[in-house]
């Protein structure tokens, strides 16, 4: 069933195959895109770039020169001034979550619109369409649930309030909410990586809208698992999540979904996930067996990105 | 106070991507003529060319801190982010809209500039030249694709649409045209 993973119709072009087709300024926007963040961390494809800057400065000068219109510098800067004042909600966003400003500056709008991009290439549209809207529909409740929580803190600390505990679990609930939000962010970055193998995890039973997937790293180290549209179990509990090669199968944690079945988390396996053949999600039935052996809900055959 | 006009590019990109307007101002100064020549010459159009290099500006000014020095030149960059906006351009508007043929691209009509400096403007010219030979010694079929994606804004796709070609054909035209292409233009430099 997951072998849909293999069924690509094209071969996607290498980076260093469409470095002609960017100078050229061929490539459609989405692809554009792509390539530009695989450039930041390419040195190979950036320094093929660069060899065609003294070609591509002539002939973008090759042309007709003729002088721009007088009041077009003021109308640019008119412009400019009528920008929002916050144009980058996600750089905005970064910043407010405390103690991780610096590292997560890193994230900016295209990486949000990237995912869309890098998962068009392998196939994978609709799904990362529904986690891809999930994402940002996430962090924006996200972000309000800590504006929320910033708000009545200030309120306690303000009133000197003696209600300590309600202070201690509103910090507390204030982290919760930042370590979420950082872990949807990490997602879009991760999602954004030009190398990021994204494998969809699929309903064993064919039929449930449940779906999931799974991006890892190109060395396998680090991976974050998404899944949208999953029921909440009964008797209420989580999700297990499987690693499993050569029939064994060793547990990789547990993942809780939401009320609106959305849930996420990130996974640090102490080998290459590339080592293992497949990734199972398991509930456990009501009268709970053997390790790994409740209900299979979800699937991925493990492909690594050199077997494509 | 500082004089902007003395700063290096890469200073007033990195001034811009703070938000500085002054450093905008300056890049503004240094850019636009080309900027515009490239809009007006791809659009066909001087009002349509002068709101693509409104909103080039306006895309400097946003992406300035997504420059780094491993991507060229800052100049280079600035011409790319102008180009691929022109380019965006022309497809949306071909989209909503036939505008003009791109057949009108496949041969590089180099006209008198006479609005700029006259020394600039000769060496311009002396610049737009070099181009000419360089694309004249291209085998046509390879011209055709630079020309067409190029100047005419056309993706590897639709130009294999129009050529009649397998797509493969017309990226490894493209390749092969521009790695020729640098070559010449690299063989001409140390004449």
């Amino acid at each position: 069933m997951t072998l849909n993973n293999r069924e690509m119709p094209d071969r996607p072009d290498r980076p260093e195959e469409l470095v002609e087709a960017y100078v050229l300024g061929s490539l459609e926007e989405d692809e554009r895109e792509a390539f530009e963040a695989h450039l930041d961390s390419c040195d190979r494809c950036a320094g093929v770039l660069r060899s065609y800057e003294e070609a591509l400065d002539l002939l973008s000068q090759s042309v007709p020169q003729v002088a721009p219109p007088p009041g077009l510098e003021d109308r640019v800067m008119d412009a400019v001034d009528d920008l929002p004042p916050v144009f980058n909600p996600a750089r905005e966003l970064s910043k407010s979550v405390s103690g991780e400003a610096g590292a997560s500056s890193r994230f900016t709008l295209s990486s949000f619109a990237m995912p869309l991009a890098a998962t068009l290439v392998i196939g994978l549209l609709s799904a990362s369409l529904i986690l891809n809207v999930a994402t940002t529909s996430r962090l924006n409740t996200l972000e309000q649930e800590r504006q929320a929580a910033d708000a009545r803190i200030a309120e306690l600390e303000q009133g000197y309030s003696e209600n300590s505990a309600g202070l201690v679990q509103l910090v507390t609930e204030g982290r919760q909410t930042d370590s979420a939000l950082k872990q949807v962010m990490e997602t879009s970055y991760l999602m954004a990586r030009p190398y990021t193998q994204p494998l969809l995890l699929e309903p064993t039973d064919g039929r449930s809208d449940s779906e999931g997937i799974l991006l890892v790293t190109s060395d396998g180290s680090k991976a974050i698992l998404m899944l949208a549209n999953m029921d909440q179990p009964q008797p209420p509990q989580d999700y297990r999540v499987w690693l499993s090669r050569n029939g064994q199968n060793w547990p990789a944690g547990e993942i809780s979904v939401d009320s609106s079945g959305w849930g996420t988390m990130a996974l640090h396996p102490p080998e290459s996930l590339y080592g293992y053949d497949w990734m199972n999600l398991t509930v456990d039935k009501p009268a709970p067996g053997q390790t790994g052996s409740g209900e299979m809900v979800l699937q991925t055959r493990i492909i690594s990105p050199g077997a494509q | 106070m500082t004089d902007y006009q003395i700063l290096e590019d890469q200073e007033l990109l990195n001034r811009i991507a703070a938000g500085d307007k002054d450093a905008l101002e300056a890049i503004y100064a240094r850019y636009s003529s080309a900027v515009y020549s490239m809009a007006r010459y791809m659009l066909r159009s001087e009002a349509v060319a002068e709101e693509a290099t409104q909103d080039v500006f306006l895309n400097i000014w946003l992406k300035a801190s997504s420059y780094s020095p491993a991507r060229g030149q800052p100049k280079t960059w600035l011409m790319s982010v102008a180009h691929h906006k022109i380019i965006d351009i022309i497809r949306s508007r071909r989209r909503s809209a036939a505008i003009s043929d791109p057949k009108e691209y496949e041969t590089l009509d180099l006209l008198p500039s006479g609005q700029i400096g006259t020394d600039e403007a000769v060496e311009r010219n002396l610049e737009a030249e070099r181009v000419r030979l360089a694309l004249d010694k291209l085998p046509a079929a390879q011209r055709e694709v630079i020309m067409l994606a190029y100047f005419g804004g056309l993706s590897q796709s639709e130009i294999a649409a129009r050529l009649e070609q397998p797509l493969g054909t017309v990226k490894t035209r493209a390749r092969l045209a521009l790695q020729k292409l640098r070559e010449e233009l690299r063989q001409d430099d140390t004449e």
